[in-house]
């Protein structure tokens, strides 16, 4: 290796450790009795102590965005790990690759695989990038020279009737999967897959229905790396450790060991907030609001939606899976996504909020488009809502911290 | 999925499966019910008869001189199907028909032994639309629809009555066996559900829609056995129910959102989609 | 029944003296290392200069960039609240404030208020220093003049220049080859001052039509400012009765409201 090459990785691996550890240390220091350990060691291992730890061995294919099935890579025996980076050092190391006006989340994934700063990119075995955002497009091109990378069609108009085409597509990326794992999809594994991802499906609901009690159980920000070590995580022991936590939570309800007396209740939607980021939902619960209902893909999106088949045969159910990837997300990469402000509307209802934030990442056009809409539906409902523009970096928590508490203090005004 | 979702229609179903079929075997009536289902009244035995024969041949029955004196008798025949028409509407489709039993439970069959389904596009659902006016138009005005019937080759036999063998035997074999590939084949052509589905806007019973907990799954169009695609793209009206529709109730059971489809009768809510009852179904 | 509001800016730590809602007295010291003292000087003098004891005194409510290392201060409140409860009585009689334009040493504010005198929204330029107090000095100084004499400079001039430079750095080089042009300074400053109320202008125009719009801070004080303001945005805008301690008056408003039990947090 290259004696420069060496001394820096040795610099930025230092400054990742200390960069991920920060953030684990706040939510350590803010657990409530939560009993999270076991999440807090699936990121801890990756994140930290940078080590395979916490999967399950088997060969890994990265994915990003929540359009790329986690069912077709466990039915295929593979460990499906989401390569988007969230860490603010890694977004220094891919300024030099990728344009300096691409959002955090690309910048990160480029320099996370340029300076091999986490095992899940050197061991990955095949990147799979949907054709979501145009900077997602074009980082498929940077990384393919450092992974095997696989783009999946997602088309920009959802049209059922095209559906038949769509799952053609599912199935090629079965054939890529399988060469990688080298071990075939059957239905039955695909059965169980499907059931298996169903199940934490459905424990993530039971939690998110804490969630909408108030006074709350858990706050935002520890659901949230809850959500986000799934991403990182043995997806059976995963399911395990989520349903002990709900227990868990059940007797905390019971014993009414609830946090502070209402605080206001907050819904965080926009550009993805991958770990370690988790600057937002920290600044809000510290400045006395906490966030109760999370509209973000690298958050409760990516397991909101069931899959389910017309019938018991492959085919079936390799279209309910692409159905599932496609229709319900509200993605904005998708033109005409009203069916996000419906959602919105939904959970504005179920989780009772009392304010919107609207999170947009420097370079993220997609959502920066439809702060508008959602302007319009906050008057509508009669509650505010706030846009904040930022990216991994620190230096502006002060800036932020100014505006979300005039923000917070708006709200216990109304 | 195979799931015994709708418990409660299929008990209704088989029951009124072995009223309708083999009533005659435990009980008679002085004069027989008909109601409006595809019960072959050539099933001599049946105590309560399809009213297709009595729609189809209106012109033979009502003009009849008999049949205009004895009211009590012209009440059970036209009374009662008109009666169940404006009070249930295609319900009697989902929850009461035979040979709409016989149909689902054909394509449990293959559904247990993996086979292919045949998947039909809209283009072939406007195709079958036309068929299906034209067999209602040929049913209305009495143009010898039992000759091709499906049912009249499937019910009385079944019921041990001897039938004739005719040209429609063909059309029995046709349908059902593409009915074993396609779930309620059928139903996308029987004139008997396009003559009560002319009536879809002012039955009481409802498919009512939640546009905003809807979240666009499509999972309802694709498990719709009629394909009607509008549950789905609909996206501020309430009411979503479509003169296709039969009621089968899939959709409300596969809907994973709270309250984003439901049966309901005017105003009343009864049979609601639930996320719960979503895990309940299908873990 | 008397309140404090203390606003602890980056070059000022201003102090007000309300009660009944109204304002009794206004103080001001520079900002330093030592704004504990200066705090503490600020309360003593508003009570000998006033004939108030101490206990008279029931709460102080402090704001401003600083407010959470101030001691004697019982409570905070962030600077958007406090300047939106200060213009509610730093206004002529007859004026309904709905937009708040803050002009400070370094940053400025846009609030929007609603008729109940409460935040709907607002934005914030804390990243730049163009459309800044800072802007005016810098060029101020280049221009052999001081903040308080631009002002009444600028607005006699009938051929204002163009300044185009969106930075403060880049603006100072482009001044000084106005004046190598031989330009007058009357023009060069109004120049500058329409400059910065384009700035302004562009921060606030889609908030300014719903009423009547006051300016506060530093710059407000600067007549050249408020009528390039007012010819940017094309509609009069008004000043605060007490334009710089509108933060701190605010806080005092803001204390009396929450003890007065009229505000529930």
């Amino acid at each position: 290796m290259d004696i420069r090459f060496n001394k820096r990785k040795e610099r930025f691996d230092r400054n990742f450790k200390r960069v991920s550890n920060k953030t684990l240390e706040v939510l350590k220091e803010n657990d409530l009795e939560y009993h999270m350990g076991y999440f807090y060691s699936c990121l801890e291992n990756l994140f930290v102590h940078q080590s395979l730890d916490s999967f399950s061995g088997k060969p890994i294919i990265g994915t990003f965005c929540a359009m790329v099935p986690d069912e077709l890579i466990l039915a295929c025996g593979g460990q499906p790990v989401k390569l988007c980076g969230g860490n603010y050092i890694a977004q220094i190391a891919g300024d030099e690759k990728a344009p300096r006006d691409s959002c955090p989340v690309v910048k990160s994934t480029v320099g996370s695989f340029e300076m091999k700063l986490l095992p899940v990119y050197e061991e990955c075995q095949l990147a799979i990038v949907p054709t979501s955002c145009d900077g997602k497009k074009k980082m498929a091109e940077l990384i393919a020279k450092y992974v095997p990378t696989v783009l999946l069609h997602i088309p920009a108009l959802k049209d059922e009737e095209k559906f038949n085409d769509i799952t053609g597509m599912f199935y090629g990326l079965i054939e890529e999967i399988e060469k990688r794992t080298g071990q075939k999809l059957t239905k039955s594994s695909l059965k169980k897959a499907i059931k298996l991802t169903t199940s934490i499906n459905k424990e993530v609901y039971i939690l998110n229905n804490y969630k909408k009690m108030t006074p709350s159980v858990i706050s935002g920000s520890h659901a949230m790396a809850v959500v986000n070590a799934y991403q990182y995580a043995d997806r059976e022991v995963y399911l395990d450790e989520i349903k002990k936590l709900n227990k868990h939570l059940k007797g905390k309800l019971k014993q009414k060991e609830f946090i502070k007396k209402s605080p206001k209740r907050i819904l965080m939607t926009g550009s993805p907030m991958v770990f370690p980021n988790l600057k937002m939902p920290l600044i809000l619960e510290e400045l006395g609001a906490i966030v109760v209902a999370d509209e973000t893909c690298a958050g409760d999106r990516m397991l909101a939606d069931p899959i389910n088949y017309r019938e018991n045969s492959l085919d079936a159910m390799v279209k309910g899976i692409a159905m599932k990837s496609i229709l319900p997300c509200s993605c904005p990469t998708f033109a005409y996504n009203n069916d996000r402000l419906f959602r919105l509307k939904q959970m504005v209802a179920d989780f009772d909020v009392d304010g919107i934030v609207y999170n947009v990442l420097r370079g993220c056009l997609p959502y920066d488009f439809e702060v508008r809409n959602v302007e319009k539906l906050s008057e509508e409902l009669g509650i505010p809502v706030i846009r904040v523009e930022t990216d991994y970096n620190t230096e502006d928590t002060e800036q932020i911290k100014i505006r979300l508490e005039a923000f917070t203090e708006m709200l216990r005004m109304k | 999925m195979t799931k015994l979702g709708g418990k409660i229609r299929w008990a209704i179903m088989i029951s009124a499966f072995i009223l309708l079929v083999y009533g005659g075997r435990f009980f008679t009536l002085t004069n027989n019910i008909a109601l409006p289902v595809f019960n072959c009244p050539y099933n001599l035995d049946a105590v309560i008869e399809g009213s297709c024969l009595y729609i189809t041949e209106w012109s033979d029955y009502l003009t009849s001189s008999n049949i205009l004196a004895d009211l009590g008798k012209l009440f059970l025949m036209y009374g009662a199907t008109a009666i169940g028409i404006l009070l249930f509407g295609k319900l009697w489709c989902g929850y009461v028909c035979p040979f709409g039993l016989i149909q689902e439970v054909l394509y449990k069959i293959r559904n247990f032994f993996g086979l292919r389904t045949i998947t039909l596009t809209q283009k072939h659902k406007d195709y079958l639309k036309v068929i299906k006016y034209g067999l209602l138009v040929m049913f209305v005005v009495g143009l010898g629809f039992c000759e091709i019937c499906p049912v009249r080759f499937v019910i009385p036999p079944l019921n041990g009555i001897a039938t004739r063998i005719e040209v429609g035997i063909i059309s029995s074999i046709l349908v059902l066996g593409i009915a074993l590939f396609s779930e309620r084949f059928f139903c996308r052509i029987c004139p008997l559900g396009a003559f009560i589905g002319l009536f879809h806007k002012i039955t009481p019973w409802r498919i009512k829609k939640n546009c905003t907990s809807c979240t666009s799954c499509g999972i309802c169009y694709e498990v719709c056995p009629m394909d009607i695609k509008e549950i789905y793209t609909e996206r501020e009206k309430e009411d979503v129910t479509d003169s296709d529709c039969i009621f089968c109730n899939k959709c409300i059971e596969n809907c994973p959102e709270k309250e984003a489809l439901s049966l309901s009768f005017g105003p009343h809510k009864i049979y609601k989609s639930s996320r719960k009852k979503y895990y309940k179904n299908n873990l | 029944m008397y309140y404090i509001g203390l606003d602890a800016g980056s070059t000022y730590l201003k102090g007000a003296l309300v009660k009944d809602g109204k304002v009794i007295d206004v103080k001001v010291e520079r900002s330093g290392i030592t704004n504990n003292d200066n705090a503490n000087n600020i309360v003593e003098s508003f009570c000998k200069d006033n004939n108030i004891s101490r206990n008279d005194v029931l709460g102080i409510m402090a704001t401003g960039y600083s407010r959470r290392s101030l001691d004697i201060a019982d409570d905070t409140v962030s600077e958007i609240t406090a300047h939106a409860y200060g213009i509610r009585i730093n206004v002529e009689e007859g004026l309904k404030p709905r937009l708040l334009i803050d002009v400070g040493g370094q940053d400025s504010k846009i609030i929007c208020i609603n008729e109940d005198g409460k935040v709907s929204n607002f934005l914030m330029n804390d990243k730049c220093a163009a459309g800044t107090g800072k802007f005016i000095e810098v060029i101020a100084t280049i221009l052999d003049t001081t903040l308080d004499q631009v002002g009444p400079l600028s607005i006699d001039s009938l051929s204002p220049c163009d300044i185009n430079s969106t930075c403060v750095v880049f603006a100072q080089t482009e001044v000084i080859s106005l004046i190598a042009q031989k330009k007058e300074r009357v023009d060069i400053l109004a120049g500058l001052h329409m400059s910065m109320a384009k700035r302004l202008a562009k921060m606030g125009r889609k908030h300014a039509s719903v009423g009547d719009i006051i300016m506060t801070g530093g710059g407000a004080k600067n007549i050249g400012l408020v009528a390039a303001l007012e010819d940017e945005l094309m509609t009069d805008v008004f000043v605060a009765v007490h334009p710089q301690y509108n933060g701190a008056i605010g806080a005092a408003v803001y204390m009396e409201s929450l003890k007065a039990g009229e505000i529930n947090v």
